[in-house]
């Protein structure tokens, strides 16, 4: 029989033992006095035993991924360990300009490179609900000419230098980043001030980024992780939240229009919204020299209040996002939860499961889906902030017809540390991994600019990644159990890509099944 | 907080933790040098030993390149070295099953290997207080990895699994890692898929990949690089303890496949994908190893054609006439191979266009170089590109032990990673159009449109 098949008769043989249940009850209520034993009921028998062999299956698996940590909890210690070296997060320079303009340097003195990054608050969130893709079609478009240089011009003077320049839009910023020789760094911030200040959006260049969003779009639905991805966002953060919205169509991107993008331009690229950061083989004192030349006439705007959507209301019940991509060759599975965000309670303590959860080879899930039981080439977990919250990701890919296997042992892994905690020893290994991890995090400043960026936007403690690693060491097996329970001690969502034929019966008894198309629209 | 990437194109550039790093072309511009120190020994058992101190971060990577790769492999035993990449990370004689994930992960630090025609890598960056433990892990899988029927078994699924995830589920890759090669290379050893055949690995016994380890897995066929955080002297010794008792291995000359030139005319082939999201077109041609004089002008060649945004290419197909939403050439892509390589071209159609058109503009392109060859100002620009891409490439701890192990296992010593940009001084604007000539022609090009469609 196969594991389909096995697990669909299990689900009719529930509910015919529930069913019987039932009929057994209102049968003693009817008739109460009659104390006669019941037939025996060979459909909840059988119910019964498919029960309890699964919960058999469960205690033998946790058994053995316990008796495998225990195993590997008592390995000596590698040989040689020696004192860490220091790892010194520098402290990097900020000057404000008379216009706003903070400027951000963070020296590097190693090789003669500069990274340039003009950070403004106008990511993906701060577009209209149904012009969702306006702030990618700016910034998009800030490269493609400006008042004094046409976009072959500006190529040209970059490309010279061996260089490179880029456009990126997060969901909460944008950057326009030059990435230079020290030597060309004038020509490096010049060129974003431009970019930034004086852009012409011409209108023959429109209809070429449209056409790279609407690829992108396209990208995101040919990948297993990207329908995930979007899926998840969709069900933890829902309508009211900029960060929940559906993937736009081709005829909403196609839609947008030059005034459109203009006015988003005015209304949010000026100094006062935005960070220059320069890191690298630079003198704090040149770069805000250079800075106050090529901003300093940059306009001042007004402030533009920090979009929060409605927090989304926990899901009641579990339910099964079955997204159809027939010509899927594996099933990818996802649970997900709503968490802390950064600089919330409890966001470290998400930190601390999903580098136990999730964390590599000896992570607990790659541990028995994996290596114990070859499911999945591999599986793992990531939490990622916003400024409606916080989103807890664990999953992988797998045969279509161990779908349900996979995600049982994935559900049993994701509730294990709220039912029976995380010894303390494990918590200890942890804390020191994310410990070891920051020392490599911060290899080149490029990374430091990166996590300096996030401190400023998410409002974090300006002492917030100094004071990481002492944070995370203090974090105690009590507070991950709790911190475990809320993200996982409710219903979950579980979200799930593949052919739908083949998937919707065996993730049907994990809770209610609703079948997408690709645009993630409700099948049927 | 997330960008996201264009994911279908994640598909093509990210083609696998089956091929790796490729290094970067370089060359020469009029800027101040940069180097890096280098420090090398060879122990007596035959292990190459590569040292660079860089106490910037308080970190070391430590990287393993084995001269065995798919191409090492024999008919009906296919799909060995990428098993192998799998194996490496299970138990040794003194590290248990589990337990080198385990060392590695608790350090904070990162893991991986990867698998080429020519070589397969391993390598952890990790903090660099760990840098003995690393050595420890590294020698005794060296000296005694574990291989039994049940190990195997379940790497054997796992690989099944990735061939799945990573060949069959996601967008372009089947043709690219499987239909490509097939057609591009001539030789049984560089076309045959690094995966392998799924068949050869479930019929292969315990004893084969024994067999198979014994010969390739050795401190004469390795070369391990030190790179980051460490004193040399203090190293070196490290080296020594852990891995000069390991005894040496048998006497091997790896070579290169033969490749017979493409010569008979142009090969096309149109194949339908339905988890392709957008056209796409991938042409080749046969190349000569890298750092020839000749491949060394091809890889200028298309830095000049496609890096950067003023690059004729995609000025032209992206920017003027919106034939396409992106370009790339390059050389040892998608299949890094150290002998006879591919110059490959990918060409990702804008929305409305047909895959045709898009050649034609490419072709006609080409033509031009043909015909005019390429500027001075172009030629000054490709080298400062490839002398920043230099300097890039030093920058990184982990990245700088990959290309120091390239340059000793293939380019001759890793000394000559330093200044090497310069040897492409040595190309003219003749040379440029000569191997456009000789190299990039229709008879000798290799096809592929891959377009969206066919069964679900």
């Amino acid at each position: 029989m196969t594991t389909k098949n096995r697990r669909a008769n299990a689900f009719v043989m529930r509910l015919g033992a529930s069913l019987s249940a039932c009929l057994l009850v209102s049968s003693f209520a009817c008739k109460p006095k009659e104390e006669v034993a019941p037939p025996p009921d060979p459909v909840a028998e059988a119910a019964a035993k498919e029960a309890e062999d699964k919960d058999a299956e469960a205690k033998d698996r946790a058994d053995k991924a316990a008796a495998q940590r225990a195993k590997l909890a008592a390995l000596p210690p590698l040989p040689g360990i020696t004192a860490p070296s220091p790892v010194v997060f520098p402290t990097p320079t900020v000057t404000t300009l008379a216009n706003g303009l903070e400027v951000i340097v963070l020296e590097d003195h190693e090789m003669p490179v500069v990274d340039i990054s003009l950070v403004v608050k106008a990511g993906k969130i701060y577009a209209p609900a149904d012009q969702s893709k306006l702030a990618e079609l700016t910034i998009g478009l800030l490269g493609e000419g400006t008042a004094k240089h046409s976009k072959a011009d500006l190529d040209k003077l970059v490309d010279a230098t061996g260089g490179t320049k880029s456009e990126r839009a997060d969901d909460e910023i944008v950057v326009l980043g030059a990435d230079m020789l020290s030597r060309d760094l004038d020509l490096g911030v010049k060129v974003l001030a431009e970019m930034a200040m004086t852009p012409t959006f011409p209108e023959e260049s429109m209809k070429k980024i449209k056409d790279l969003l609407i690829q992108e779009v396209s990208g995101q639905k040919a990948s297993p992780f990207g329908l995930a991805l979007q899926m998840s966002e969709r069900v933890i953060y829902g309508d009211k939240s900029a960060y929940g919205r559906p993937f736009p169509t081709d005829e909403e991107i196609n839609g947008l229009s030059r005034d459109q993008v203009v006015a988003f331009h005015a209304r949010h690229y000026h100094p006062g919204n935005a960070l220059l950061v320069i890191s690298g083989d630079v003198k704090p004192g040149k770069a805000a020299a250079l800075a106050k030349k090529h901003f300093g006439k940059w306009k001042a705007g007004e402030a533009i209040p920090q979009p929060r959507g409605e927090k989304q209301a926990a899901s009641d019940k579990t339910v099964v996002h079955l997204i159809d991509r027939k010509a899927s060759a594996q099933a990818t599975i996802a649970v997900v939860t709503g968490a802390a965000a950064m600089g919330e309670a409890g966001y470290l303590d998400a930190k601390i499961l999903q580098a136990a959860l999730g964390g590599g080879l000896s992570g607990r899930l790659n541990q028995v889906l994996r290596e114990q039981l070859g499911l999945t080439y591999g599986v793992g977990a990531f939490h990622s902030s916003s400024f409606d919250g916080a989103m807890f990701f664990a999953g992988g890919s797998t045969k279509t017809k161990s779908a349900g296997e996979f995600t049982e042992a994935l559900l049993q892994l994701l509730k294990e540390p709220a039912q029976d905690g995380m010894p303390a020893d494990e918590l200890g290994r942890i804390q020191s991994k994310l410990s070891g991890k920051f020392a490599l995090e911060v290899e080149g400043v490029g990374v430091i600019a990166g996590k300096t960026i996030t401190q400023r936007i998410f409002g974090l403690p300006a002492d917030f990644w100094e004071r990481y690693r002492t944070d995370i060491e203090s974090a105690t097996p009590e507070q991950i159990k709790a911190t475990s329970s809320s993200l996982w001690g409710g219903p979950v969502q579980i979200i799930a890509i593949g052919n739908a034929s083949k998937l919707k019966d065996t993730l049907g008894s994990f809770g209610e099944v609703k079948v997408y198309d690709l645009d993630l629209k409700p099948k049927g | 907080m997330r960008n996201l990437a264009p994911i279908a194109l994640a598909g093509i550039f990210m083609v696998s933790g089956v091929s790796g790093i490729t290094v970067l072309p370089t060359v020469a511009s009029a800027a101040a040098d940069v180097a890096i120190p280098i420090e090398k020994f060879e122990l007596p058992n035959g292990l190459k030993v590569i040292l660079s101190e860089d106490h910037s971060a308080p970190i070391v990577s430590v990287y393993i390149t084995y001269r065995v790769g798919s191409a090492q492999e024999v008919e009906g035993r296919t799909g060995f070295a990428h098993l192998f990449e799998h194996m490496m990370f299970n138990g040794s004689k003194n590290v248990p099953e589990g337990a080198f994930g385990y060392y590695v992960d608790n350090t904070g630090g990162a893991l991986n290997g990867n698998t080429e025609p020519d070589r397969t890598n391993y390598f952890e960056t990790v903090p660099s207080n760990f840098l003995e433990g690393m050595l420890f892990l590294e020698a005794s899988r060296m000296e005694s990895l574990i291989l039994t029927d049940e190990s195997l078994g379940n790497e054997k699924d796992v690989v099944k699994e990735e061939v799945r995830q990573q060949q069959e589920n996601q967008p372009f890759a089947k043709t690219i890692l499987l239909d490509w090669p097939a057609a591009a290379f001539s030789s049984w050893e560089y076309s045959h898929s690094i995966y392998g055949s799924m068949e050869d690995l479930s019929n292969a016994p315990a004893q084969a990949f024994i067999d198979f380890f014994d010969r390739y897995y050795t401190p004469n066929n390795a070369v391990l690089v030190l790179c980051g955080d460490f004193e040399s002297a203090k190293a070196k010794a490290l080296v020594e303890q852990y891995f000069g008792p390991l005894a040496r291995g048998p006497e091997l000359t790896p070579g290169f496949p033969a490749e017979a030139e493409q010569t008979g005319g142009p090969v096309y082939k149109e194949v339908q994908d339905p988890l392709a999201p957008m056209p796409l077109a991938l042409i080749s041609f046969d190349v000569p190893p890298p750092r020839e004089k000749d491949r060394d002008a091809l890889e200028l060649l298309a830095t000049i054609l496609t890096d950067g945004a003023s690059a004729r290419l995609p000025k032209r197909l992206v920017d003027d006439e919106k034939l396409a939403a992106a370009v790339m050439m390059n050389a040892g892509f998608p299949i890094p191979t150290y002998g006879q390589g591919q110059l490959a071209t990918l060409l990702v159609a804008s929305n409305d266009t047909k895959l045709a058109d898009l050649r034609a503009a490419y072709w006609d392109e080409l033509d031009k170089v043909k015909k005019k060859g390429i500027s001075a100002a172009e030629l000054k620009r490709a080298k400062a590109k490839i002398y920043k891409d230099y300097v890039d490439g030093l920058s990184k701890t982990q990245y700088k032990a990959s290309q120091l192990a390239t340059y000793e296992t293939f380019y001759g010593g890793a000394e000559k990673i330093n200044g090497d940009y310069k040897r492409f001084n040595k190309i003219s604007a003749g040379d440029l159009k000569r191997v456009a000539n000789t190299y990039l022609t229709q008879d000798r090009s290799v096809t592929f449109d891959i377009v969206p469609g066919g069964a679900k």
